[in-house]
């Protein structure tokens, strides 16, 4: 695995699983690429570099950025981006959050109870519900790209089922269906920009 | 632990968990992590010992604070230590780094530039394991790590199957034909990795005071820095975030003998240890791992 110290490699399409987001980086990085480039300009090099993380600091006071201007502080401050298709926080936490809320959604439609009941039943149910398309799966075939289609799968059928009942909640898994067209639909500027995604790369030393 | 063998994996620090979250890095989607993660992380706040001593820590760490909103706070403690376990695992088995942030890089190459051999000492927060890997991968020096081997003899017989490659570990069960292993690796200009902030059965200690209360720090580390005459780094993995962590170097805290009272010389050493410990817990109490009551009158 790579490590790479640019601190534009945080958006690099290449850290991003799906199209979508792989688009969205791709757009993030070049806006702020450009928004450095104009700082730069107006004599400012503090854009260059992240803030770092909240937690514990350093122990003499505050940190001081790489490249700070100060050449006799050496910079106490240094980062390592790995370079993986699924590093980024972003995305595995969004589709996380859209398939629970989904599936949160069908349960409580599914449920035989007034909404006020089945909403927090379902909520609690929910993350174990999941796992039972995981292990069905995951234990037979230990294939994990078998297991993610197959939950997947599972989860558009019985969405399919809730987005055709009269129900309100039938509008989150259209919502989880419009994602997912606009995520297929977005592979198509992903493929057009294969060659200028592999320019950043280089550019962070990727 | 008592009971059959085959039921006494299944207890909170038996080998069945180790070798499920095993399956589970290796056989979960990635995008599926924060709900196992997250169901799991709850289902543990049913371990009542755990529970109770992580709250009974916090209540020492944040005077005060009510029992309910401590009880928020052992989740996010129980949903750290989820992580960090897991990206430990991820790394072992298929070799995926997380960011890093390194604060404190100028002490690091201060160590890594003088003569001589250090002691990294740190506390049981973030990824001990991974820390150890990355240092031994960016210095030219050996790292041993020192830890203290699990409980269970089944855990401890999975573990020591599952060791990253290319570090070097050594388990404190024998503490004086350690010690003298350890002396040989520092003179050697080697780097020992060790924690502390918990003393094991056999394990030298020394009176100290945290966040106000009596406890009890492993002398060891200390000992050695003053046999080996070499300084010791404060050095802490802080985990930020999803596949992110903060490597964290303090000041080098020298230790000098001055006179015949080891215990005199060891002292301010330990105090500054100590203090640069309460700091950070207090700021990052929700990476301190210690699910045992770590202050003397919650022990008793």
């Amino acid at each position: 695995m790579k490590l790479v110290r640019d601190h534009r490699a945080k958006w690099l399409p290449s850290r991003h699983h799906y199209a979508l987001s792989k688009l969205i980086a791709f757009a993030i990085f070049r806006y702020r690429r450009a928004e450095d480039g104009a700082r730069r300009a107006g004599g400012d090099i503090s854009a260059d570099h992240p803030k770092p993380g909240a937690g514990p600091g350093p122990v003499d006071g505050a940190a001081v950025p790489s490249g700070s201007p100060d050449a006799v502080a050496p910079p106490s401050i240094r980062y390592a981006f790995a370079i993986d298709r699924n590093q980024s926080t972003p995305e595995a936490f969004t589709v996380a959050t859209l398939v629970c809320l989904t599936t949160v959604a069908d349960v409580a439609a599914l449920l035989p109870f007034p909404l006020w009941l089945s909403l927090p039943v379902a909520i609690v149910l929910t993350p174990w519900l999941l796992q039972v398309p995981l292990y069905a799966a995951g234990i037979p075939f230990k294939n994990t790209k078998f297991t993610s289609v197959f939950i997947y799968a599972t989860v558009v059928i019985v969405s399919s089922w809730v987005a055709a009942m009269p129900v309100p909640l039938r509008f989150v898994p259209w919502l989880f269906f419009a994602v997912l067209a606009l995520n297929a639909v977005a592979w198509v500027p992903v493929r057009l920009l294969n060659r200028r995604m592999q320019e950043l790369e280089r550019e962070c030393g990727v | 632990m008592s009971g059959p063998a085959f039921l006494r994996r299944f207890l909170v620090r038996g080998v069945f968990w180790r070798q499920f979250l095993r399956w589970a890095v290796l056989n979960v989607p990635i995008w599926f992590e924060p709900i196992t993660i997250g169901a799991w992380s709850a289902f543990f706040l049913l371990w009542g010992p755990g529970r109770r001593g992580v709250m009974h820590n916090l209540k020492v760490i944040k005077p005060g604070s009510w029992s309910v909103v401590n009880f928020f706070r052992c989740y996010r403690v129980f949903w750290n230590y989820a992580w960090t376990i897991t990206d430990n695992v991820r790394f072992k088995e298929q070799r995926v780094m997380p960011d890093w942030e390194f604060a404190g890089w100028d002490k690091f190459e201060e160590m890594e530039q003088r003569q001589g051999g250090s002691i990294l000492l740190t506390a049981h927060m973030g990824s001990y394991d991974l820390g150890a890997h990355l240092f031994s991968v960016m210095s030219h020096r050996e790292i041993v790590m020192v830890r203290a081997p699990e409980v269970d003899p089944q855990t401890r017989a999975f573990e020591e199957t599952q060791l990253a490659s290319g570090l070097h570990v050594e388990f404190n069960t024998k503490a004086t034909d350690l010690a003298i292993e350890l002396l040989d690796a520092v003179r050697n200009d080697g780097i020992i990795a060790i924690q502390g902030d918990r003393v094991t059965p056999g394990i030298s200690d020394f009176p100290a005071t945290l966040f106000g209360k009596p406890v009890r720090i492993p002398s060891g580390p200390f000992a050695l820095a003053m046999t080996g005459r070499v300084p010791v780094y404060p050095v802490f993995v802080i985990r930020l975030g999803r596949r992110r962590y903060r490597l964290l170097t303090g000041k080098a805290i020298e230790i000098v003998r001055t006179s015949r009272n080891r215990d005199d010389d060891l002292r301010p050493a330990i105090d500054t240890w100590t203090r640069e410990l309460e700091r950070v817990i207090g700021e990052a109490w929700y990476q301190w791992f210690t699910f045992d009551p770590f202050f003397e009158e919650g022990a008793a």
